[in-house]
């Protein structure tokens, strides 16, 4: 992805259709392939993990009931027994996005996180999710949130619009965060890759060559960095939509 | 016979999870650097700075393309968006003794 002498770091964000001409006349790209692979692999795993139902779990039972209960202490914790409801839906979510940061780490794969339509996609479901929730649960009291209790009346009408700003921002940060965080990571990925090239290209294999060794090493770390930034927002992406769900139920 | 075998198996889960939780507690210490979570709590404040003021110029220009009076809504729902973001700070920030809702 070098061109030249120059280092393409938003090449790889590209889509490109998969299996040929069935792929390029349903515009069947390489991000819907990766969407597929992670949602058929989450089950499978699950499945294949919890096949035996032992008592004393192996190695690869407790590791998915460690999941398991990791999301589900943080659904319950931060929505209370009322928001049971939507634990699969914050699993989901969760392993979705979780299985997505991953899949983008390994070669000649993408994150498909990496593009603001599909966090943005995802963001948008979790706010008309809250929005038909708290309606049902609250009624028309819903819209009185947007009025500060104990402000005086006067203020309304600067207050208001400031506090419906507020709200209608969720998604866009929800989804920015997401978005930037993984795309921020694939390009300093792609530029310290890039610098080994120009400097074997630029400077000779003989001197080149040792000190491009450099940013490998780097890179090595960022990985590191990148598996702990993809698990990390993954969990931000479905605490948020936790607190956001409780609210709904809430109030 | 059958009664007790799976208390002591509690016994010895509970047991195991005492310990557990033991060194995953030194472990969550180690790790929650006060570096860490100051670099997080910046980039978590700036998106939402920025997003709120994003939806506030959104809007604006959509009202001002709809009645055609730009720059006059933008204007507006901009500093409307900066303070919608100075809010989302806000609740981040908020110390837990202050309920204002």
């Amino acid at each position: 992805m070098v061109a030249g002498h120059k280092i393409d770091a938003l090449g790889q964000f590209e889509l490109h259709p998969v299996f040929g001409a069935l792929g390029e006349s349903i515009k069947f790209t390489q991000s819907e392939l990766m969407m597929v692979v992670a949602a058929v692999i989450v089950p499978v795993a699950i499945y294949f993990g919890m096949r035996h139902k032992a008592i004393v779990p192996g190695r690869y039972q407790a590791a998915t009931e460690m999941c398991y209960e990791f999301v589900h202490g943080m659904a319950i914790g931060t929505m209370g027994t009322k928001g049971k409801g939507f634990f699969p839906f914050i699993f989901t979510l969760f392993f979705f996005i979780l299985t997505g940061n991953y899949l983008g780490l390994l070669p000649f794969s993408f994150a498909f996180t990496s593009h603001i339509v599909v966090t943005a996609t995802l963001a948008l479901m979790v706010f008309f999710l809250a929005i038909i929730v708290s309606l049902k649960n609250q009624g028309l009291k819903f819209f009185a949130h947007f009025m500060p209790a104990g402000a005086p009346i006067a203020m309304a009408p600067l207050l208001v619009p400031i506090e419906i700003l507020s709200y209608l921002s969720r998604p866009i940060s929800l989804s920015i965060r997401l978005f930037a965080n993984m795309v921020a990571g694939h390009v300093m990925l792609e530029m310290f890759a890039g610098f080994t090239i120009l400097l074997a290209t630029g400077l000779g294999l003989a001197l080149g060559g040792p000190l491009g060794v450099l940013p490998i090493v780097l890179n090595v770390a960022l990985i590191a960095l990148e598996l702990l930034v993809g698990a990390l927002q993954a969990y931000v992406f479905a605490i948020l939509t936790c607190m956001y769900l409780q609210e709904a139920i809430e109030h | 016979m059958k009664k007790k075998e799976p208390d002591q198996f509690d016994k010895k889960l509970r047991n195991f999870e005492s310990r557990l939780n033991v060194s995953k507690k030194q472990h969550h210490l180690h790790m929650s650097e006060d570096d860490n979570e100051l670099w997080r709590f910046v980039l978590r404040a700036g998106v939402e700075l920025f997003s709120a003021f994003l939806v506030g110029i959104i809007i604006g220009y959509g009202l001002d393309y709809w009645l055609s009076t730009r720059p006059l809504f933008m204007i507006i729902f901009s500093i409307l968006g900066m303070s919608a973001g100075v809010l989302n700070v806000w609740r981040i920030v908020k110390p837990s003794d202050i309920s204002s809702k």
